[in-house]
């Protein structure tokens, strides 16, 4: 039991601790408080340990040890976990008054805060941003979940990351080309370092509240301030959207790939992102840029996001909303955007020939003409163009990993596309995954009021629908069915920032 | 990388604007206390080091053996960089937009670096990162030939945290609730093999084996914010056990303080050159500016407050 005192005459508190290092215990009295000359003695000792402890001398490794990578690391698990921005706490993007070439294209400052930033559990009830309860909405109407029989944590997701399946650190080898196209296998591969979710965890929720507010001039802009939308704010009004964000899910792919001659889905197989086969996760990697590649050896990343899950957007706010700048609004259980059963995965950079870097060499001016490349300011972020080399591109394409060229179909579309580096967003189910091979075909398919069927007009259960919150049962409900998109390859992405502040 | 701090006419992280405070379970007196600094912080090596001061005793292996692992610590830390601590000092800002009830601890050392949004009058309170091979000596990259080394120079920042009441203990992976029996099928091998398909997890009381019945019996590191209710805690403090609530009537959150976070960077920018980190608009070359400026802070005080719920385990294999 830990006691906590607050005085230094409280009561005693015991404390053995066993040091690794030093065979000794340390029995703390209650004068705690009372710091003889001899305790500065204490603050080399720490030092000294470092440095010369007899009974444990320090060995260097040798760069065989050290070059041995064996894939041990940290894992990290987070078990009945929630975190809680306060309502009114914020993380904001400031923005400046635009440069005289944007505002004459019309462009004025902008500045976007985030409240409320919060992950918590699944469960079907929630509370909303003024911990009131909230109706469920298939638990999309609440953006806290909040289960009052998890006693220990109602706000918790139980298996965040569970310890059977944490989150990982570790340093690795993948196989696979360099940039010049040359095959390295996992003992000839570069050492990455990398960051690995879960791939399987409990359904939570992300959430937050968000205030985009346009051309912000003055101090009058500021708490409570009306907003000029309102054609009662007359005076000292600010222009602002409050809205709120939702997603129901998990940081996992349902871990289904896509075979473009048949139009079917399958299992996905096990490969460099996604390790285990079946649902990708999220991974963050760093590394060192290939040498072959263009520019001098600098820090690279690859990202793959995975996502799983449902997702709301909504703006409406109910008739008691205060609706001014900086104020929690209280929010519309029911309105908004809604995507059900949406499945995404995106990857950034394919090892070890496209990776994401930094610079500060832009291409454009100010006025964003497109100009030789200077350094004025902006910064680019680049995930970097895919070699001309035919054992990179085929890789590429469909996972060749001798060189060959990748077969085509009937149609000419690629055979076996390589499921590492084919981005897809699915949203709605196309298919029950107890079937996967059975797809909608959206030109004959039934429509139905089922999670895995075509969705009908005013169905809630699969596909993107709208909520018109004025409106109660299925009259509320439009629905515009599911969408897809297979297959997205990023041969070169660049991003620039234009500098458009000043 | 590399990494300038400036606070002052010293660089890197040592600056006499720097005051981290420490409070251990039992020092409490001590917390938020700059004459106790030092004493602060040989409080805590004091519990880790051989010290005149206290009686150390050798135990013996079946007296060490006897250890449960039951007591954990309690940690509070507060944390202020080129920011002020003031405790829980409230003013009205409403007459210049801002809130009635305003917490200024934390707040930035607008004396020293400039007032938070200028970024100009003074290269204190700069952070700027250099990546490897873009200190301008390679010559060749973002397709440009002869490329000046760059700077990401954040500017004009500061940053304060609080910890309050943390607890680090040690524990078995079995005492989780998402190592019951529902969430084996979420067990991945994988995940904790080596190259060759070999287990890394380390021998358990079953061998070596990547099993679910092994995890359980491995210890680990665990955080968590103990709260009313948790029962491994008799003495956690008084409170609702899932603390934190809105005001509406006042616009007031209350009660998030497992973490307080402060940070504020009035602009980033890339500057070039060897000495680009310090440029303002009156060095050659000038500075560039600024492309976004950050903040984290509540509507009613300098720090965002964010509270935790269940626990953080740490383990290896």
């Amino acid at each position: 039991m830990v006691r906590e005192g607050t005085v230094c005459d409280q009561a005693f508190l015991p404390l053995r601790i066993k040091s690794q290092l030093i065979d000794a215990v340390i029995t703390t009295t209650k004068r705690l408080c009372v710091f003889t000359r001899a305790l500065l003695l204490t603050s080399f000792c720490l030092l000294a340990m470092a440095s010369v402890v007899p009974a444990y001398a320090l060995t260097p490794l040798n760069d065989g040890e050290m070059s041995s990578i064996n894939g041990r690391g940290l894992a990290l698990a987070f078990d009945n976990f929630s975190m809680r921005m306060a309502p009114t706490s914020y993380v904001e993007l400031i923005g400046t008054a635009p440069t005289a070439q944007a505002a004459a294209k019309g462009w004025k400052r902008g500045d976007l805060r985030y409240y409320g930033l919060s992950m918590t559990g699944g469960s079907t009830s929630g509370k909303d941003w003024y911990g009131n309860g909230c109706t469920s909405q298939d638990g999309l109407g609440c953006p806290l979940g909040h289960d009052s029989t998890n006693t220990a944590n109602p706000y918790g997701a139980l298996a965040f990351a569970s310890p059977y399946n944490p989150y990982i650190l570790r340093v690795w080898k993948y196989p696979g080309y360099d940039y010049a196209g040359n095959w390295m296998d996992k003992n000839a591969a570069p050492t990455i370092w990398e960051f690995q979710g879960p791939t399987r965890s409990s359904k939570w929720r992300w959430a937050f509240w968000g205030e985009l507010e346009v051309n912000h001039t003055g101090a009058n802009q500021g708490v409570g301030a009306c907003n000029t939308s309102n054609s009662a704010c007359v005076s000292d009004g600010a222009n602002f959207l409050q809205s709120q964000t939702l997603i129901y899910g998990k940081n996992i792919t349902k871990g289904f790939q896509w075979d473009p001659s048949s139009d079917t889905y399958s299992v996905m197989p096990a490969s460099n992102n996604s390790p285990s086969g079946g649902p990708q996760p999220a991974i963050l990697r760093m590394m060192v840029t290939d040498a072959d590649a263009p520019g001098p050896e600098t820090l690279a990343l690859t990202y793959q996001s995975a996502l799983s899950g449902d997702f709301r957007f909504s703006v409406n706010q109910t008739a008691n909303s205060p609706d001014q700048l900086f104020t929690v609004p209280d929010f519309s259980n029911e309105g908004g955007m809604y995507f059900k059963n949406v499945d995404a995965y995106l990857p950034l950079g394919q090892l070890h020939y496209q990776m994401i870097t930094f610079s500060g060499v832009s291409k454009y001016d100010a006025a964003a003409n497109e100009v030789a490349p200077e350094q004025n300011g902006n910064f680019t972020l680049d995930l970097t163009q895919i070699p001309d080399q035919a054992a990179v591109y085929n890789n590429f394409y469909c996972g060749s990993t001798n060189g060959s060229a990748c077969a085509t179909d009937a149609r000419g579309m690629i055979k076996n596309p390589n499921p590492d580096s084919h981005g897809y967003v699915r949203w709605g189910n196309w298919f029950n995954p107890t079937a996967p091979a059975t797809v909608i075909d959206p030109a004959t398919a039934a429509l139905g009021n089922g999670a895995y069927q075509l969705p009908a007009a005013h169905s809630t259960a699969n596909g993107i629908y709208f909520v018109d919150p004025t409106k109660t049962g299925s009259a509320a409900i439009t629905n515009i069915g599911v969408s897809r998109i297979e297959g997205m390859l990023i041969q070169h992405l660049s991003i620039t920032s234009l500098g458009a502040g000043t | 990388m590399r990494l300038l701090s400036s606070r002052g006419p010293q660089t890197l992280l040592t600056s006499r604007r720097y005051w981290p405070k420490f409070c251990l379970s039992g020092l409490v007196s001590l917390c938020r206390s700059r004459s106790g600094l030092v004493a602060l912080m040989l409080g805590l090596f004091a519990l880790l080091t051989t010290t005149n001061a206290f009686a150390m005793k050798k135990l013996s292996d079946a007296q060490l053996g006897q250890i449960e692992g039951q007591q954990g610590v309690l940690i509070s830390f507060d944390y202020y960089y080129n920011s002020q601590y003031t405790g829980k000092q409230i003013v009205d800002n409403s007459a210049s937009g801002g809130s009635a009830n305003f917490n200024i601890n934390g707040r930035p050392l607008s004396g020293f670096c400039g007032n938070f949004g200028t970024i100009d009058s003074s290269t204190n309170c700069r952070l700027t990162w250099q990546l490897n091979g873009h200190d301008g000596g390679s010559g060749d990259f973002g397709g440009m030939t002869n490329a000046k080394g760059e700077w990401l120079v954040f500017k004009n920042g500061y940053l304060s945290m609080s910890v309050n009441r943390i607890s680090l203990d040690g524990a078995f992976l079995g005492g989780a609730a998402s190592t019951g029996s529902s969430y084996e099928s979420f067990f991945d091998p994988l995940r904790f093999q080596n190259g060759s398909g070999g287990c890394l997890l380390p021998d358990g009381a079953r061998g070596k084996a990547c099993t679910t019945a092994n995890i359980k019996l491995m210890p680990a590191l665990r955080t968590s914010y103990p709260k009313n209710g948790d029962t491994k805690y008799a003495s956690a403090p008084t409170g609702k056990a899932t603390s934190g609530s809105y005001n509406s009537a006042t616009n007031i959150s209350s009660d998030f303080t497992d973490v307080r976070f402060g940070l504020g960077i009035s602009g980033m920018a890339v500057e070039y050159g060897p000495n680009g980190y310090k440029a303002t608009s009156i060095t050659t070359p000038a500075a560039h500016g600024s492309f976004v400026a950050l903040k984290m802070a509540d509507v009613n005080a300098n720090q965002a407050g964010i509270n935790f719920g269940g626990s953080f385990y740490m383990y290896g294999f």
